[in-house]
């Protein structure tokens, strides 16, 4: 109740049109989506708040939107592909360390861990799509207009994504 | 069919299991009134950029605020050990024919890595640090090493040879983020720091070489107790090396104390490390970079999310620290030491944002005669300022006073130069040598990057990453073979006995 009070509240600086209810109906689903594609709850985190902000900062348009939420989530996404591939390279200043609390132990169960383990062994667009697609639960054609490829190129990106996790999920079975 | 079929129901059982998880967890997530804080402070800022610049332009150098924060609490101590001696003598790269800025991508460096994050030089060499892609565990980053006598011709050090003894940190991947050389008992040691990441944990890493960078000798390093923490730099001092970066303070600290603290490492010989020493810095912030110049070290940082402060920790000694807030509506990511004792401090401050781009930022460039008080360097011709994202994360200074500034600008890698006391200038664009490409219009991420830069006799080195062929960062070193400079005066390395107290 008290983020509805934030909502569009003079001198809040929370922007009027919903982000406060954004974020607190989609913070879950886009932790989620960090998660699975980064596989830290403590990177994941950062990712979310790093995504709420950019939404946050140009919320006009992101308010435009057919589905605000999705947008972030695909931010999230793009951020915690970009954090893991780019770890490395990633200029030491944009390394976004902190503003998040502390993790604690994963209650995931190991054979799921695995799964997401999987996934991001793939290439770096069948993850997304497949994170997008099955965690996300985007349809098919807002997968494809965030990566900002055709709906086929996503539909042959989550076969081959399967075909490749039907080798390592056995591969890795004992 | 049925085995598609099976995959598709352990990726639903998988999302299941993580969106229960990831909700249960959102009855921890900030408060947005954070956000709101966070949006009307840079609005604020924006304002009070403007004023400044005008200020700035009709009465210089403006003294920002100083004020001391409290003492940090200091944990643990370093072990004994053998002394140090800073190893000081940098390697002359080998002059070139051509005046002005070269770049070497993919060609001169094997081994495909990400980029690279620093560069240092011991006994007549240079030595590249990064992620190398080429040998990553199924995907996970692993540390990668490059040599170079030249700076044009570099060879890839063998995995192997960088992680020994890293077997268990392989799944999880390894970063490495910076490197510095000490002397122990005369002989050259080079001295990186990093990080296994993501899973299980943080665990922080050392690597040791004592051969040039020809082999390493991996160590781990404490982490505190959540076991989470990210080392950022090193740098070797009179007393040894200290390490900066931040830790995961433990979830028994009340809600508003939790998250990432600012921390530093000590250790004589980069072989046993401290536990990290805490500074005093809010929720949220780290330590970027480290220096040190007559007597004082200087660690430099900020918040790591919200962005906006610019704070610099002081010690004579490595063990005691000072904080001060150098400017609060900014961020600090870089510092280097100055012939005169004195420090450069760079870093960026927000100037809002287009609504179709990533946010928008200016750089910033602050100098210190001690590591106390801070003076912001004029631009009144904006050669740090213009659309889209400034980003100076790395300077350095020559024995000759010629300052080197290097980044971001706009998406793409950039440098600055000026003589001490001299206008800064940016280096012209050449598409060669500085490639404009946009970066990632969702992450900001810009598509070519100098991570580091370092005078190397009458050489100037810089590195970091700019697109391959297939647009993916490639490892790139920019290369200044020193027409318009000179060769530096060595410093004499240090020979007293800095045991630490305590």
């Amino acid at each position: 109740m008290k983020q509805q009070a934030f909502r569009g509240e003079a001198g809040s600086g929370v922007p009027a049109g919903g982000f406060a209810s954004l974020y607190a109906e989609e913070y879950g689903r886009v932790l989620a989506v960090a998660y699975a594609l980064s596989g830290s709850w403590v990177v994941a985190e950062e990712v979310t708040q790093e995504a709420f902000l950019k939404a946050f900062r140009r919320w006009e348009q992101v308010a435009g939107f057919a589905h605000p939420g999705a947008w972030v989530r695909t931010v999230a996404a793009n951020l915690a592909r970009s954090r893991l591939r780019r770890a490395g390279a990633e200029v030491r200043a944009l390394l976004r360390l902190g503003g998040r609390t502390a993790s604690g132990p994963d209650p995931i169960p190991e054979d799921l861990k695995a799964v997401w383990q999987a996934v991001r062994r793939l290439p770096g667009r069948q993850a997304q799509a497949v994170v997008l697609y099955y965690l996300a639960d985007l349809p098919v054609a807002e997968v494809a207009a965030h990566m900002g490829v055709a709906e086929g190129t996503v539909k042959a990106h989550l076969h081959q994504a399967r075909r490749r996790l039907e080798q390592t999920l056995e591969e890795d079975q004992p | 069919m049925t085995a598609s079929r099976s995959v598709e129901d352990r990726l639903r059982q998988a999302g299941r299991a993580t969106h229960r998880e990831a909700n249960r967890r959102t009855a921890d997530r900030p408060p947005v009134e954070q956000l709101a804080g966070l949006l009307r402070r840079r609005r604020l800022v924006r304002g009070l950029a403007a004023a400044a610049g005008v200020v700035a332009l009709v009465a210089g150098a403006i003294l920002l605020r100083s004020d001391p924060l409290p003492v940090p609490e200091i944990v643990g101590r370093p072990p004994a050990g053998p002394t140090p001696q800073v190893d000081e003598e940098a390697v002359p790269a080998r002059r070139a024919t051509s005046a002005g800025w070269s770049s070497f991508p993919p060609g001169g460096l094997t081994g495909g890595a990400d980029g690279l994050q620093a560069v240092g030089a011991v006994g007549g060499r240079l030595v590249a640090v990064g992620t190398d892609a080429a040998s990553s565990v199924e995907g996970h980053p692993r540390p990668g090493v490059w040599l170079s006598t030249t700076g044009r011709d570099w060879q890839a050090v063998e995995a192997a040879a960088i992680d020994d003894g890293g077997e268990a940190f392989r799944q999880a991947g390894m970063l490495m983020h910076d490197v510095a050389a000490i002397k122990i008992n005369g002989q050259a040691r080079l001295v990186a720091v990093g990080q296994a990441v993501f899973e299980p944990d943080s665990r922080l890493l050392a690597w040791i070489s004592n051969d040039q960078g020809e082999t390493w000798q991996l160590v781990e390093v404490p982490a505190g107790p959540e076991n989470s923490a990210r080392l950022q730099a090193v740098a070797a001092t009179e007393q040894g090396l200290v390490a900066v970066g931040g830790v995961v303070s433990p979830p028994q600290e009340a809600p508003q104390a939790r998250g990432l603290r600012p921390a530093v490492w000590t250790s004589p010989d980069g072989q046993s490390w401290s536990q990290p020493h805490l500074l005093e810095g809010m929720p949220g912030v780290a330590a970027r970079d480290v220096a040190t110049s007559g007597g004082q070290t200087v660690a430099v940082g900020g918040p790591v999310t919200s962005l906006w402060a610019g704070i610099a920790w002081t010690s004579p000694d490595g063990q005691s620290w000072t904080a001060r807030t150098v400017v609060e509506d900014a961020t600090l990511h870089g510092v280097a030491a100055t012939p005169n004792g004195g420090f450069l401090a760079v870093g960026s401050t927000p100037t809002g944002g287009g609504p179709d781009g990533p946010p928008d930022a200016d750089g910033i460039l602050y100098t210190s005669p001690d590591g106390r008080s801070w003076i912001p360097v004029p631009d009144p011709d904006g050669v740090f300022a213009g659309p889209g994202n400034q980003q100076l994360v790395s300077v350095a200074t020559d024995q000759n006073g010629q300052q080197v500034a290097a980044g971001t600008d706009a998406g793409h890698a950039a440098l600055w130069i000026a003589p001490i006391g001299r206008t800064w200038k940016r280096i012209p664009h050449r598409d060669a040598v500085f490639p404009t490409r946009d970066g990632d219009p969702h992450t900001g991420n810009p598509a070519s990057a100098i991570t580091d830069i370092l005078p190397t006799g009458s050489a100037w080195v810089a590195v970091g990453s700019a697109p391959g062929a297939d647009t993916a960062p490639d490892p790139t070193v920019w290369l200044h073979p020193g027409a318009t400079l000179t060769t530096p005066q060595p410093t004499p390395s240090r020979t007293s006995s800095p045991t630490p107290q305590g």
